[in-house]
């Protein structure tokens, strides 16, 4: 979807369009509960806060503070505040969700039990980057989108997602290495 | 910053899924670039699962309620705010818990906080939010809904004092349940031990009440307040687990029927989360409401009963439920809880029609009737009740969901499919009546004997006992030596052919029957083969044979 369909579709959203609103929805919905799954390991909050996103939407458009540059740049940055307010009134602590208990179908040859702690120390230290760096791993490695639609999607430049991806990983690493035993890889 | 280094970086990772793996383009000596690829396979490695559809739809149908309520001026966040001023208003600390909890709801979003709020018991700091919840459901309920919405919240409040009883936690807690029993200062309230103290009124067994209490370690309740919600009805004061609830409706006014000096001020208005605010009383306040009972002329709303019981049979149109006969109708079928099976526990209202009869109108399933198990037989059927028929000797509950295919009858054959609940009963699934592979026969031929049930007629030179019953139409007076046009079929099962079942039997005189007519148009000689002359028929009692 192009920039100027989002807009025509965001502008008839504006007029009470349900039908608009959701066509927005379904489109953008399954993409936003990906993100906050990838952050929150927990499908029934990540489900509640995907319904959040988007009933802020709604009332950013009315009282029209809204996008200026991308609009799903725009949900994922609604719903990376979301998270924001979550994990600071939670106290959120590290938890596993029961579906990371799940082995993989490609038959991940790392124990379930090991792999699962891994995989919670993944999302704590991906939580303590700075917002722009996780947005864009989560897109680029999460959504699997390109540096270009990432950019699109956050208002940056090509190449400031570049670095922002650059230094998000080096500081990821430095978090992973903080978190992880002696010895076990980073 | 190395803008070079983002820029390889950003290279190497750009859809390495279409070239080589980005480690194999790295030089050796590049060690930082190849472990953030690695850090980034790592990130690419947090799985995410696919949505519940229903997760998502919910969501969809917040937003698209949301707007349409912003579309003609309503919407939550008034309601929110109309909670608000209402919870200010109150007298803290319970204003504080409740509106603690509403800015919670507010600000971390109606719907996980109610999600996370749902298993909320007593004493829990999201118990508040849950009461809250559902405080703005029976104001969204439409009369019908809320009825049984408010029928699912009482039954939830007994469940929730039961599970903080049985944490042994001390919380208040609020239910609504029948008097069952006195002992001295604790009175039997449904399945509670509610501590009242010894000089309390003699309310009757069989009372509704409403307890308002704290629990205790001892697993007891003790009582701040009690109201009387209904006495039981002359009729229904036998019966100690049923409820009238003909005047169930909202309750504002109290009246003490002792010690109105020790009543405490509190309103019987339900208020989210105010049990678990106030104080415990020295002597619980007994109080009522005024009898509200219409006067003689007065248009009066049908009485309504309350009950929990199993349910044990399920015809097409009465269910039998805690020993009671219920009326079912369609409009109830088609928007019941499927887990109302056989065997489930479950609370019902009831409507009592002029002529005392019983119509379901409400059903909650308290405790499921665990899974039945399927099962298949084949036999003949050996009796027909409308509710149990009786197949291969096994007796299966015919139900309204209950599929027969075919005509039934007794000594056809029938294919069972049924579900075994864990209470061992069996109710049918499908039901397939197979038509009995039977061999039809027409000739004309003179009566040889009669008997109430039987006659022999001639068939060329055999003699053919014809079997006379309800299923025999019987035209002319019969007589022996009288002609006869013989319809009938032999017996399911048999291969005898000289007992045929008389369908129909048409005396056409009592003449002696021409040769023509005698040896008779045998329809199908093949299905009988050259006629015998059969053996001499015995006089048997009852038999009038031809002199």
């Amino acid at each position: 979807m192009t920039s100027d369909e989002e807009r025509l579709l965001f502008e008839r959203a504006k007029q009470s369009d349900e039908a608009a609103l959701a066509e927005i929805y379904d489109r953008y919905s399954p993409a936003v509960y990906r993100y906050l799954y990838r952050r929150l390991g927990d499908e029934v909050v990540a489900e509640d806060l995907t319904a959040q996103v988007f009933l802020q939407m709604l009332e950013a458009i009315h009282s029209h503070n809204t996008w200026e540059t991308s609009f799903s740049g725009w949900l994922f940055r609604i719903a990376h505040n979301l998270l924001a307010d979550h994990f600071r009134r939670s106290a959120r602590r590290p938890t596993v969700a029961l579906s990371e208990l799940i082995p993989a179908k490609d038959g991940d040859p790392v124990p379930i039990a090991e792999r699962s702690v891994t995989m919670d120390q993944l999302r704590e230290a991906i939580n303590h980057l700075k917002p722009d760096q996780v947005e864009v791993l989560l897109l680029r490695f999460g959504e699997g989108l390109s540096h270009a639609e990432t950019s699109r999607i956050l208002g940056k430049s090509e190449g400031a997602v570049k670095v922002i991806q650059f230094r998000a990983l080096r500081a990821l690493r430095k978090e992973l290495a903080v978190q992880a035993p002696e010895g076990s890889f980073v | 910053m190395n803008f070079s280094a983002a820029s390889r970086l950003a290279e190497l990772l750009e859809q390495p899924e279409r070239h080589h793996a980005p480690e194999a383009r790295l030089e050796p000596d590049d060690r930082e670039l190849m472990d953030l690829v690695a850090t980034s396979q790592r990130v690419r490695q947090l799985q995410s699962v696919p949505p519940a559809p229903d997760g998502l739809r919910r969501g969809r149908q917040m937003l698209l309620a949301e707007a349409r309520q912003r579309a003609t001026g309503r919407s939550h966040s008034r309601d929110w705010r109309a909670m608000l001023a209402n919870l200010v208003a109150m007298p803290v600390p319970r204003a504080a818990v409740a509106g603690a909890a509403l800015v919670a709801v507010l600000a971390m979003g109606g719907g996980w906080t109610a999600r996370a709020s749902a298993q909320a018991l007593p004493g829990d700091a999201l118990y508040a939010v849950k009461r809250l919840g559902e405080e703005l459901r029976l104001r969204a309920a439409d009369p019908a809904e809320r009825s049984l919405l408010e029928t699912q919240l009482q039954a939830r409040r007994r469940e929730e004092a039961l599970a903080v009883l049985a944490l042994r936690r001390e919380a208040g807690v609020s239910f609504e349940d029948t008097l069952l029993g006195r002992h001295g200062g604790v009175w039997q309230v449904g399945q509670f031990k509610v501590r009242v103290g010894e000089e309390q009124p003699d309310l009757p067994v069989g009372s509704l009440l409403r307890v308002i209490g704290r629990t205790r370690s001892d697993g007891t309740v003790m009582a701040r307040q009690v109201v009387l919600l209904q006495a039981p009805a002359a009729q229904a004061a036998a019966r100690t687990d049923e409820v009238d609830m003909a005047e169930a409706a909202p309750r504002q006014v109290e009246t003490d029927l002792i010690n109105p000096e020790q009543r405490r001020t509190t309103s019987s208005a339900r208020t989210p989360g105010a049990e678990g605010s106030t104080q415990e009383a020295a002597t619980p306040t007994i109080a009522s409401q005024p009898d509200s009972r219409p006067a003689a002329g007065q248009q009066t709303a049908p009485r309504r009963v309350r009950w929990e019981g199993r349910i044990t049979t399920k015809r097409v149109s009465v269910w039998t439920i805690g020993g009671r006969d219920v009326l079912v109708d369609d409009a109830f079928l088609a928007q019941t809880d499927a887990g109302a099976t056989v065997g489930a526990r479950v609370m019902v209202e009831a409507v009592v029609l002029q002529d005392g009869r019983l119509k379901l109108v409400s059903l909650v399933v308290l405790e499921s009737a665990g899974e039945p198990v399927a099962e298949e037989w084949r036999g003949p059927i050996q009796s027909i009740d409308p509710a149990v028929w009786v197949v291969s000797g096994v007796a299966v509950r015919i139900s309204s969901g209950t599929r027969i295919e075919g005509l039934p009858a007794v000594g056809k054959t029938a294919q069972v499919r049924a579900l075994r609940y864990p209470d061992d009963s069996l109710e049918a699934t499908h039901i397939t009546v197979e038509e009995p592979n039977v061999t039809r026969y027409q000739w004309t031929g003179t009566i040889k004997a009669l008997a109430a049930d039987r006659w022999q007629v001639e068939w060329g030179e055999r003699t053919i006992t014809l079997l006379i019953g309800e299923h025999t139409l019987l035209e002319g007076l019969p007589a022996v030596g009288a002609i006869v046009d013989v319809e009938a079929e032999s017996i399911p099962g048999q291969n005898d052919d000289e007992v045929l079942l008389a369908r129909v039997l048409s005396v056409r005189s009592s003449s002696p029957p021409s040769q023509d007519s005698s040896t008779g148009p045998a329809p199908e000689p093949d299905q009988l083969g050259t006629p015998a002359r059969p053996a001499a028929v015995a006089s048997q009692g009852g038999w009038y044979e031809r002199p």
